[in-house]
């Protein structure tokens, strides 16, 4: 049996890594499948609930209506008030002189393991994710890079890690190579599995032969397509010895999806942005946050969780609650405002592109099994206090249900009471004004996209020569797509993971193809 | 100072939770303010704010459907500004309950006018129509020229043929009688054959639909009702257009839900409802609940009553025929002795009667969404919008 004695108590438990209900047995089945159903049942019955009512009690339909249009506009205010305040922080922290922050601290010792895993990217995009690690202004010695490649990715993923390894052995501190196996049994293929086994590499390889402490290592781990600002590791060592605990916080850098953005179709550019600008919202809430995509952990927190789950699709947030139900409640996100870029979804073709896109947002939106896993480990984590496990299940519920319902309800059902309602309803005010306030109100919320633009435009890389200045028109005037992207890359996908979750379609791990010219 | 840092560098800390929680404070409490004055506002309570005795009013409105684009409406003698909801739609609000006076007009056509009367939280449909105040016709000539104009021989020069009406087609007048060098015209014998069916139809029609009713009108009923003898029958989706002692109706026979507007009025005294929408409509409603025939609760929702058949007025004239007026329900079409005039259903106040032809026809039919007319050998297109420009 596999040694447990560096897991915390909790971690040790059969069912702390589970996946899905299937991998449990008995009541724990029944409850975790339970789960399961929940999101997609309370998302199908708000959908289902307001096309009913609207049928049957069209004026508390309209009412509601008109409340949730309301609700909507204050909401965007709320949230572009945040996102307003992050992009000053975020302008300020690259302005930053970060080397000079850290100089007086003491971090000699401190150790960045960053690991890369792929699959069969492209050279470029691994070339220019390993060349912004080189041009980093942090001590290369203190790096140790692990190029993470799939065995199910056959003789090119070999070729690639024997031309990186030849070209950038030796400008770290330390270079690994690490090829997962396939077909591992309780594993699925996916980020999760690779990034663990390369975890483990690098402690029985590295690490432990040459007396590391985990507690003076801090793991980065980014997305293939990851090019870091110079500052990053400045940027991380300096949040990691002001944290209050640095060892029970992980560290979440904004992800800006900007790579490509002279490239990328406008549709692209927008939900791109968009995934940024709810990251740079979330960057100020810190309490609600869950880390995502690329972010940084100390070792010895890893280590004692036992690093990534394997089993399960969206390891970059499920990380975050392994900890936190592992540390009874005690562990925190510390958001970096401070960037990394990476690539918005595009292939060569729209089309191609839309269902990029929206299989992209269909495997992020699938977070929602943590929201299962969530609840499940609430009924057993006592050590968590009753009034924190409460404020958070509710949260990730509503965060989980409106990302669902809200854009289908206001940009389509919102007009269902005036197509399904009664001849009563049709003759009254209400049903003629309905259509009118709502278009009125989200006109008004409308205003938040301008501040959208704007801050998108800081947000974009240098114009290459090659590109008329007129692109810079398209891309203030691309965010009137966010209501057809909010429904078609966020509301829709969204009800298409729940729907699988709640009939036990368990989802796999669909790599996004990388595409740079 | 962010709670997870013991630093307060750098300078620009994450947002206080403290005002982050004083902003969500006050939107909370504006959301919870002005839900409810949204909720008043969209059913339709109004405060005047200038004015110095201001109450708060419950208002109504009023959904006009405009026949065309040019239409101006307005309301009791004022221009309405153009809110049109849909290309043909204008939808007025804010207005104090009682009648308001609606007339919608455009150069060259008919002016359209109604007094309707506005409920506090309702809307008032009503659709207006426009026709040519000046007939317009094509005229469908027997003969052609080579060149494909068309040509009525035997006819002197200088002959109107065609008198207070507009066209835009040309035509030859030819003396001679010769249609040697002539092509027959197509159109003309397609729709010629068109009356010759019409006729045919209609003789055989009266005489069967006439005994059959004459006969179910003995058998079934035993007073008035064994008068009613239906000399032909015209049906358009769930409305039936039909004939009785020379008067016409328009009787709906659809499901509950889907009746016109027009053949409903709120629930008031017959006396209310007679002030606001005139006798004739007080008497058919009050007919209607008497006899059951429409019960409350049945045909439409509890807030109003409605009939299920309307009379159309046909200005003492002899009408010789009739049928739904192209592409819509809403507009009757009849033959008169002194024209073709069309009729809305609509008999809330009075029903709007225009002219489409000022002059007696033998004959007319529609086909196709086309009126056809023909007097003697004449026959010509009604047309019943004004030629663009």
């Amino acid at each position: 049996m596999e040694d447990q004695s560096h897991l915390l108590p909790y971690a040790r438990r059969s069912d702390f890594h589970v996946g899905r209900a299937t991998e449990l047995t008995g009541k724990r089945y029944v409850i975790y499948r339970i789960f399961e159903i929940l999101p997609g049942l309370a998302s199908w019955s708000t959908l289902i609930g307001v096309i009913l009512m609207s049928i049957y009690l069209p004026f508390i339909a309209a009412y509601f209506i008109i409340a949730f249009a309301l609700f909507w506009v204050l909401k965007t205010g709320f949230l572009s008030y945040h996102l307003r305040y992050n992009w000053k922080r975020l302008q300020h922290h690259i302005k930053l002189d970060w080397e000079a922050l850290v100089a007086p601290m003491d971090y000699k010792d401190l150790y960045q393991v960053v690991i890369l895993p792929f699959y069969t990217e492209p050279e470029s995009v691994i070339e220019a994710t390993l060349a912004s690690l080189g041009n980093t202004k942090y001590d290369k010695s203190k790096l140790i890079v692990v190029l993470a490649s799939e065995e199910r990715a056959g003789e090119y993923a070999q070729q690639v890690l024997a031309t990186m390894t030849a070209k950038w052995g030796n400008v770290f501190g330390a270079f690994l190579t690490t090829v997962h196996p396939m077909n591992v049994p309780g594993e699925m293929a996916g980020k999760g599995s690779n990034a663990a086994y390369a975890a483990e590499q690098v402690r029985v390889k590295i690490l432990d032969p040459q007396g590391i402490s985990y507690a003076k290592t801090l793991v980065s781990i980014f997305d293939i397509d990851t090019v870091l600002y110079p500052d990053y590791f400045n940027c991380l060592v300096w949040h990691f010895i002001k944290a209050e605990n640095p060892l029970k916080s992980s560290f979440q850098p904004v992800p800006i999806f900007n790579n490509n953005m002279w490239e990328a179709p406008a549709l692209a550019r927008v939900v791109a942005m968009s995934s940024t600008f709810w990251e740079m919202v979330q960057q100020e809430r810190p309490e609600r946050m869950a880390t995502f995509s690329s972010h940084s952990v100390s070792f010895q927190a890893l280590y004692e969780v036992g690093y990534w789950q394997k089993n399960m699709v969206s390891e970059d947030s499920r990380i975050y609650w392994n900890l936190m139900l592992a540390n009874d409640g005690k562990y925190d996100v510390i958001p970096l405002s401070y960037p990394v870029s990476m690539d918005a979804n595009a292939a060569p073709t729209l089309w191609r592109t839309i269902v990029q896109i929206y299989k992209q947002h269909r495997r992020w939106t699938y977070g929602v099994e943590n929201f299962c896993y969530i609840l499940y480990h609430f009924l057993n984590q006592p050590k968590i206090p009753r009034r924190t496990r409460l404020k958070i299940a509710l949260q990730q519920a509503e965060g989980y249900w409106s990302l669902v319902t809200n854009p289908i309800m206001l940009f389509i059902l919102g007009w269902a009471p005036i197509f399904l309602g009664s001849a009563e309803f049709h003759q009254t005010v209400l049903s003629y004004n309905l259509p009118i306030v709502v278009r009125d109100l989200l006109i008004l919320a409308m205003f938040g996209l301008v501040i959208s633009s704007i801050i998108s435009l800081s947000l974009i890389p240098p114009r290459p020569s090659d590109k008329s200045r007129l692109r810079y028109i398209v891309m203030a005037l691309q965010w009137f797509l966010v209501p057809a992207t909010m429904i078609f890359f966020s509301a829709i996908p969204g009800l298409d993971s729940q729907t699988r979750l709640m009939f036990g379609r368990y989802m796999g791990f669909w790599v996004t193809p990388k595409v740079r010219s | 100072m962010h709670p997870m840092l013991k630093s307060n560098i750098p300078t620009v800390q994450p947002l206080p939770r403290a005002r982050r929680r004083f902003v969500f404070l006050t939107l909370f409490l504006f959301f919870v303010c002005a839900v409810p004055v949204f909720v008043f506002y969209a059913t339709g309570y109004r405060y005047n704010f200038f004015d110095a005795n201001a109450t708060i009013t419950a208002t109504g409105g009023l959904y006009i459907t405009v026949g065309g684009e040019e239409g101006e409406v307005y309301l009791n003698e004022e221009r309405v500004r153009d809110m049109r909801m849909f290309r043909s739609a204008i939808y007025i609000q804010n207005l104090t309950p009682g009648m308001q006076h609606v007339h919608v007009q455009a150069d060259g056509l008919h002016t359209w006018v109604k007094d309707l009367p506005v409920y506090p939280y309702i809307v008032t449909e009503a659709e207006s129509f426009a026709l040519p105040v000046v007939p317009q016709v094509r005229p469908i000539a027997k003969y052609l020229t080579a060149t494909g104009t068309m040509v009525y021989p035997g006819v002197a020069s200088g002959t109107k043929l065609f008198t207070g009406v507009s066209t835009t087609d040309t035509y030859i007048l030819a003396t001679s009688t010769a249609t040697t060098t002539l092509t027959r015209n197509a159109e003309y014998d397609f729709v010629y054959a068109l009356f010759a069916t019409s006729t045919a139809t209609s003789t055989l029609l009266n005489r069967v639909v006439g005994e059959v009713t004459s006969a179910l009108a003995r058998n079934n009923n035993d007073d008035k009702s064994t008068t009613t003898l239906a000399t032909t029958t015209k049906i358009s989706d769930d409305l039936v257009l039909s004939e009785q002692e020379g008067d016409i109706y328009v009787t709906y026979q659809g499901p509950k839900n889907d009746i016109p507007y027009y053949f409903c009025v709120p629930n008031a005294p017959l006396a209310s409802t007679s002030a606001l929408y005139g006798t004739h409509v007080m008497m058919s409603v009050a007919s209607a609940m008497a006899s059951e025939q429409v019960p409350q609760n049945s045909l439409a929702p509890t807030e109003r009553t409605c009939r299920n058949s309307i009379k159309i007025d046909r200005q003492w004239q002899t009408v010789l025929d009739f049928d739904f007026f192209p592409s819509t329900t809403d507009l009757i079409v009849l033959h008169r002795a002194d024209g073709i005039s069309v009729v809305e259903v609509d008999d809330r106040a009075w029903q709007n009667t225009q002219m489409l032809y000022g002059k007696p026809v033998d004959e007319l039919v529609i086909n196709n969404g086309r009126l056809y007319a023909r007097t003697g050998d004449i026959v010509f297109e009604l047309l019943t919008e004004l030629p663009t420009t």
